[in-house]
């Protein structure tokens, strides 16, 4: 008996020796323990480029093109025929019928919130970080908040009925969150949201610098301004400011038709105010190409409805229809139409705003404010973009409702498939085109909200915490 | 450094103890103990001076020497043979031939830690002999387990070459966390991770497939907490010990087998040919008010479909050839015993291009470096080499299955292979894919006896596995230039452990035997997220100069191949255990036993886990008061209680933490480093804790004709793991937190009857299992929280994984359109996702097996019929394959639809367009009980028949035995399930899909029908 004990003690001695605690205090390889996370400025660089990184979203979810695709295949430049439209879930946009269940949605949502967290945690630690200058971190700050209001920018536009839709936009936009939280909360209103992105592109276009890499600048910040102003029917300072960044800003207009082929290229173009940057190793715009390119090596998931195709080529010296466009077994049976404007490059800058787009957001804005120097300043706009595109210029004496057709069709032409139609369609429903339809069903029919994925709406807890949209009734 | 640490340390323990030196005894009786069948010698037979704790054990040769009275009685005792007294009556050579035990109760069956003989064990155990594990051709050992062990559940994943199997012992407890049992070989926790290749191809890594059956010796299923409670943390789902063959006795002995064979499926789902398919489609266009014809998808035109009829499904299925060769080699002697066997098998399955290969060797010795002490190597070493096919979702004959239509052709007219849709065979014949593993898994033991009856074993064990996937996609594939991708891992687990056992006994009556122990393992994974080359000529394997590391030589990052990282994963468990067994007079049994178990995954606040558990066997049969007769022959009562745990969650759960990302490393914006919040703190997270109530008997009837082993038992799991959802606009994603409870209860019947002795005999071997699962309570989750594949959810007062799905009532014969229930029940035209209810059930209510074996003199016949009663399976794939017409092939059943008014019909009215079905969002919804269907099945799965060699014509032969046999595995199925195959796991993206989604298939491929025909030979 006295030997077993002798052995017993070895036993546990030699068991106690391996049992410290040390051997389960094992950290997490290739990560980073929180506390130790954001310590030094670059940190806070690198997270800030990481708010950067998840703007395309994974795959290109966000940014990378599904939400333009998204927002395409609910307005009326989309092919919806019974061939086409059958890969996953677009045949529910284009029907105006997403569910809760609707999986595009999901990697969709998901990004810009990831975006918007990030932001969050490098506004809250701004003034935490030893060594940050205050200049850097005004532009730190600045560029969180740029990334912050594009990104619900975007999202309040798809999940939620129109700026202008009730008079004073009480009306449920999205979950708005300024502080990281995991809190469940129900959505703001369109209101609350809208005030915090003009609050945050403001901040920006203030504490920005004029000129600031390939990252947001001061006139990035501006030019979107101009866009929310523009979407809150506020047509002044929208002009104003679309006009500040047009005259006093780096970048010009481009009137050499090799912009058409130069907006979606490697190289890019000095047109793009705001854009995220490719290299062959990554591709930013993943699912602009897999959507719409037609020379990939699969065919595109989306094709271009017959309408719109009519009007790119309805003028037979439009260098856009000739550029853009490709039409397989015209007439018959199977008549497929692409798009090219995504084609023969494996991958390109994506510019989210460029010279273009604010230059007809300016023409639209300067006609609807409808006074003799705005008007002369939206023309000259429409001549560029159309001399461009090789067609006659337009003169003012057509009249507003006319140049306004104009502006509106040149906008469609120019921007096709870039997400810009739909909300366009809907932004003029609520400034007052009440009857307005988007293929035949009315701008604000529930549907037109697109629906919020079950994990926002079961992650808060259920439909006791959180309002969904309405579905269907289109 | 870490490791070498642990290796030193080991080493010195090793040597701390072996240093010790113990007296030798004294000699006045000697002799030799054998075995009174075959005359060899035993060793290790326990010989007691009766009356005194005076005793010895025999040695290799079986040889012992005792010094006692003159007058003294001797017992000798052994596992597996009749306890005999025997008076010395002043001899002093006694030789003694020992009797094998016939009855099943003196089997020995293998508990963690030590072994039992069946009549001790107070806990749940079900044994599986080795033998029954390789006349079977299953893709893997573990499926050969199924309806063989009451309350052990086991669906084979399908057919697939290498699948793996999901086994359930008594329920599922766990949600989010691994739901698998714990795998033990030779006293290894294995790696057994389903996901480290993900569910790449739509089939999940199967870490068991590279054993080689021919090694095992026995296989035991430690089912309730008593058994399993020694593995403490990770028991809670029960546990499987694999025993590896060891030398025996004797000269060298060999067995050579070999078996050939084929494969087929063991269904086929019917699907339409091309012109009942376009005129499926034609309707459809018709009924949404079309005119003219149809379009057709893929670019095809109506005169071309037509001339097409492509039948897909034959295409990418084949005639599997199988092979299998194994040698094996025992031998022992006073010194070394040792068991080695080789292997080689090659089995392809029915699809085309899919096959396993296994190479496997194994080495165990055991070595008496002295007389006390012992060392015993174990070791394998083997590689399979799985040719892989895409399945389901990614293609193969998943995709003949749906969207590879029967209008598409293979080629163009100009040769060229059509592209425009779907084609499996383009990717079959472009795309090369193959995943390699390399294993070995090895422990080194010493055991020393310092004085008699101490019993101290350390060990030291590494499993290690080299898990490689490789693919190579030519630029005729990928429209670009040549790819190769490779996805490499390398888990290195090791464990460490040492324990001692003492047994003692109280004057004749009271036995005890201790067991104090500890053990430190670790596991560290390291791997490639992936590796990709541009531009190369073949798969990277077959490069060897593609570099370890994705770095130049100025330690930059390569552009070519790109290197994509993953962090290490590595994790640890510290365990103290032990056990005391007490018997008295060989017939009240009780055990107790304790773990504590420290993890790295646990939270900070919740370091240690205490495990405890207790169990009572009582041989009421013996008593006097019993009443003796032929009828009831044996009764054993026995109860246990305990508490295990679960801890298979992923690591560093635990940890608040942040990720950088930088150069080619996941290609971070604009080529700079990124870092990012990744996970929030959990100090809180803890293991998954079960505590189980067993209660059963054992029963022998008519000496034994019927054994009979019945148990109830109830298991209730708290702290249940739920992979947690926040709100997504959080721009974080899930974590983990104890919140659920589950319970399991349920009963299971063991029966074996000897029905015919004699010349021709008949056996049958019942086993059945009843459960009810019901979740207690999952805090304040909306079902939608927590989802399996297939649309299982975890509903309160629910089995695990219920489908939660639209009811479909009727089709309306008027005008054909769906008519659906809502919520309360009532008809409704209306499709509407808030009418999902909680429906079926994917826990069946019974499964089992029975076994009829016959032989006649040389010949012997086995028939294994399985079945499965109750529970549904939800065939995902059937909204597609039965419902809106879109871009996919249909099955045969829609032949039953609706096409004008006054049709009854099953299927409603053809439509393209969704929402002519209740204003469906998408085809992708219709997720209703309309393809939920009776689980229902019986299966003969084996049928062996064999016969053995005359032993004059073997002698003649110079041989010991042989035996040639043919086998048949899943011959015929009886189920009115119509889709293609009522056993089923689909592929799963993670643990919490695999614990809701048995029985849910989406396009998963069939099982397999084979036919083998097998030579085993002894000399």
């Amino acid at each position: 008996m006295n030997n077993m004990k002798i052995f017993k003690y070895i036993f546990l001695a030699a068991i106690i020796t391996v049992s410290c605690d040390d051997l389960l205090e094992i950290e997490p390889k290739g990560e980073i323990i929180a506390d130790d996370a954001l310590q030094t400025p670059q940190d806070m660089q690198e997270l800030l480029n990481s708010a950067y990184d998840a703007l395309r979203g994974d795959g290109g979810d966000f940014f990378g093109g599904r939400v333009q695709s998204i927002s395409e295949v609910m307005s009326d430049n989309i092919d919806g025929s019974q061939t086409n439209l059958n890969n996953a879930d677009f045949r529910a946009y284009y029907n105006k019928t997403s569910t809760f269940f609707t999986g595009y949605t999901q990697g969709m949502f998901d990004e810009p919130h990831y975006v918007i967290y990030r932001a969050n945690v490098l506004l809250k630690n701004l003034d935490l970080i030893e060594g940050l200058s205050e200049a850097e971190q005004a532009r730190i700050g600045g560029e969180a908040k740029f990334l912050r209001a594009i990104c619900y920018f975007e999202l309040v536009r798809l999940f939620a009925q129109p700026y202008g839709f009730t008079p004073e936009n009480t009306h449920l936009g999205v979950v708005l969150r300024i502080e990281p939280s995991a809190e469940a909360k129900n959505r703001n209103t369109v209101a609350e949201v809208y005030e915090q992105i003009v609050s945050d592109l403001s901040d920006a276009a203030n504490s920005l610098p004029t000129s600031n890499g390939v990252y947001a600048d001061a006139w990035a910040a501006k030019a979107y301004l101009a866009k929310v102003h523009f979407f809150m029917h506020d047509y002044e300072t929208a002009f104003n400011i679309a006009s500040d960044v047009l005259n006093n800003g780096p970048h010009a207009f481009n009137p050499d038709a090799e912009e058409f082929q130069a907006r979606y290229s490697p190289e890019s173009t000095n047109e793009a105010i705001f854009k995220m940057v490719s290299n062959p190793n990554d591709h930013r715009g993943t699912q602009l190409s897999t959507h719409f390119r037609s020379d990939g090596d699969n065919p595109p998931t989306l094709r271009i409805s017959r309408d719109m195709y009519e009007m790119a080529t309805a003028d037979a010296n439009d260098l856009r229809g000739q550029k853009w466009y490709r039409i397989d077994n015209e007439g018959a049976e199977n008549e497929a139409i692409f798009i090219t404007k995504y084609d023969s490059v494996n991958y390109f800058d994506v510019p989210l705003m460029h010279v273009t787009e604010l230059k007809l957001i300016r023409a639209e804005a300067g006609l609807e404010l409808n006074t003799s120097a705005s008007i002369n300043t939206a023309v000259d706009d429409i001549n560029d973009i159309r001399t461009r595109a090789g067609l006659a210029p337009v003169s003012s004496g057509v009249g507003q409702a006319s140049l306004l057709n104009t502006v509106r069709e040149e906008k469609r032409k120019e921007l096709v498939t870039e997400g810009q139609r739909f909300h366009d369609l809907r932004r003029r429903g609520a400034a007052g085109e009440s009857d307005l339809r988007i293929r035949n069903s009315s701008w604000d029919c529930p549907g037109m909200a697109i629906q919020f994925p079950d994990t926002e709406i079961a992650g808060a807890g259920g439909t006791d915490v959180f309002t969904p949209n309405t579905e269907g009734g289109c | 450094m870490e490791l070498m640490k642990h290796k030193l340390l080991l080493f010195f323990m090793v040597l701390s103890i072996s240093t010790s030196v113990v007296c030798a005894q004294q000699q006045t009786i000697s002799g030799k103990v054998t075995d009174a069948g075959d005359g060899l010698s035993l060793p290790g037979v326990n010989i007691i001076e009766s009356g005194t704790n005076n005793g010895t054990v025999t040695d290799v040769d079986g040889n012992y020497s005792l010094k006692v009275a003159s007058d003294a009685t001797l017992i000798f005792s052994y596992v597996g043979y009749t306890t005999i007294e025997v008076p010395v009556n002043g001899r002093s050579v006694i030789n003694i031939p020992m009797e094998a035990d016939v009855t099943q109760l003196a089997e020995v069956v293998v508990v963690g830690y030590g072994v039992q003989t069946k009549r001790e064990v107070t806990g749940s155990i079900a044994k599986v002999e080795g033998e029954a594990l390789t006349e079977i051709a299953v893709p893997s050992f573990e499926a050969a387990l199924q309806g063989k062990a009451a309350g052990v559940q086991v669906i084979q994943g399908s057919g697939t070459a290498g699948s793996g199997s999901m086994i359930r012992v008594r329920g599922i407890a766990s949600l989010s966390a691994g739901g698998d049992p714990l795998y033990v070989v030779d006293g290894i926790p294995i790696t057994q991770d389903y996901f480290l290749n993900d569910n790449r191809g739509a089939f999940n890594n199967n870490p068991l497939a590279t054993i080689n059956p021919n090694d095992i010796e026995s296989v035991e299923i430690l089912k309730d907490a008593s058994a399993a409670a020694i593995y403490g943390s990770r028991g809670a789902n029960g546990v499987i010990l694999i025993t590896t063959k060891r030398g025996k006795t004797g000269k060298p002995k060999f067995e050579f087998s070999t078996r050939l064979g084929i494969s087929k499926p063991a269904r086929e789902v019917d699907l339409l040919s091309s012109e009942e398919w376009l005129q499926l489609r034609q309707e459809a266009w018709e009924n949404d008010g079309n005119v003219g014809l149809a379009d057709l998808p893929g670019g095809i035109t109506w005169e071309q479909a037509r001339q097409t009829d492509t039948d897909w499904i034959d295409l990418v299925t084949q005639t599997g050839f199988k092979q299998e060769y194994n040698l094996s080699m025992t031998q022992g002697n006073e010194k070394l015993s040792s068991y080695v066997g080789v292997s080689y098998s090659n089995n392809e399955s029915f699809l085309e291009g899919n096959s396993y290969e296994r190479f496997s060797g194994r080495v165990n010795l055991d070595y008496n470096i002295m007389d006390n002490l012992k060392a015993s190597l174990t070791t394998s070493l083997s590689q399979g080499i799985n040719n892989r096919v895409s399945g389901a979702w990614d293609g193969g004959l998943g995709a003949a299955m749906s969207d590879a239509l029967p209008i598409y052709p293979v080629r163009n007219a100009d040769g060229t292979y059509f592209t425009a849709g779907n084609n499996p065979v383009r990717k079959q014949e472009l795309v090369d894919w193959r995943t390699r593993e390399n294993r070995s898994i090895s422990t080194l033991a010493l055991t020393y006896e310092p004085i008699e009856k101490l019993n101290l074993n350390v060990s030291g064990s590494l499993d290690y596995m080299d898990l490689q996937d490789d693919q190579f996609e030519p630029a005729e594939w990928t429209n670009t230039e040549n790819i190769a991708k490779q996805y490499p891992t390398w888990v290195t687990n090791y464990t460490m452990s040492a324990t001692a056992s003492y047994d003692y006994s109280l004057g004749d009556n009271n036995k005890f035997t201790f067991l104090v122990g500890g053990e430190y393992q670790r596991s560290l994974t390291e791997k490639w997220n992936k590796i990709e080359a541009f531009g190369v000529s073949g798969p990277l394997y077959e490069d060897p100069s593609i570099p370890d590391r994705g770095l130049d030589g100025e330690g930059k990052p390569l552009s070519n191949p790109v290197y994509e990282t993953a962090p290490d994963q590595i994790w640890s468990f510290i365990s103290y255990f032990g056990r005391i067994n007490y018997a008295y007079k060989d017939k009240l049994f009780l055990k107790g036993s304790a773990r504590v178990d420290g993890s790295s995954r646990f939270g900070q606040n919740n370091r240690y886990g205490f495990f405890p558990s207790a169990g009572l066997g009582y041989v009421i049969s013996e008593e006097d008061f019993f009443p003796k007769s032929s009828l009831v022959n044996f009764l054993k009562l026995k109860a246990s209680w305990g508490i295990t745990g679960n801890a298979d969650i992923p690591n560093y759960q635990r940890w608040g933490t942040f990720q950088r990302r930088e150069g080619n490393d996941g290609n971070p914006y604009n080529q700079e480093p990124i870092i990012f919040p990744v996970r929030l703190e959990n100090p809180d997270l803890q293991w998954e804790v079960q505590r189980t109530y067993d209660f059963g008997f054992e029963l022998g009837l008519f000496d034994d004709r019927v054994v009979a082993e019945v148990a109830y038992f109830d298991k209730n799991s708290t702290d249940v793991l739920i992979d947690r959802l926040v709100q997504v606009s959080a721009g974080f994603q899930r974590y983990f937190e104890n919140i659920a409870e589950i319970n399991n209860r349920g009963f299971e019947v063991g029966l074996k009857t000897r029905n015919l002795t004699g010349a021709f005999t008949w056996t049958t071997d019942i086993n059945a299992s009843h459960l009810e699962n019901e979740v207690i309570d999952i805090g304040a989750t909306p079902p939608d929280a927590i989802a399996g594949s297939g649309d299982t959810r975890v509903v309160e007062g629910m089995p695990v994984g219920v489908n939660f799905l639209n009811r479909f009532s009727r089709v309306d014969p008027e005008n054909g359109l769906p008519i659906f229930l809502d919520k309360e029940g009532n008809e409704t035209y209306e499709f509407n996702l808030e009418d999902r209810v909680p429906v079926g059930s994917v826990v069946p209510d019974w499964t089992g097996g029975i076994t009829n074996s016959f032989t006649y003199k040389n010949f012997d016949l086995s028939v294994l019929f399985t079945f499965t009663i109750g529970g549904n399976i939800y065939d995902d794939s059937g909204k597609r394959q039965l419902g809106v017409v879109s871009d996919w092939n249909m099955r045969r059943e829609i032949v039953d639809r609706w096409r004008e008014p006054g049709d009854v019909a099953q299927f409603p009215r053809l439509t393209m367009e969704p929402s002519t079905y209740g204003g469906l969002a998408s085809f992708w919804n219709l997720n209703t009980t309309q393809f939920l269907y009776d689980g229902t099945y019986g299966r003969i799965r084996n049928v062996t028949l064999g016969y053995n060699l005359p032993s004059e014509l073997v002698s003649k032969l110079r041989l010991r035995s042989a035996r040639v046999y043919f086998n048949g595995t899943n011959l015929v199925t009886f189920t009115k399930y119509p889709g293609a195959d009522p056993e089923i796991v689909r592929d799963h993206n993670g643990r919490q899909g695999r614990n809701l989604s048995p029985n849910v298939t989406y396009l998963t491929a069939p099982q397999e029908k084979a036919f083998m025909l097998g030579i085993n030979v002894g000399f």
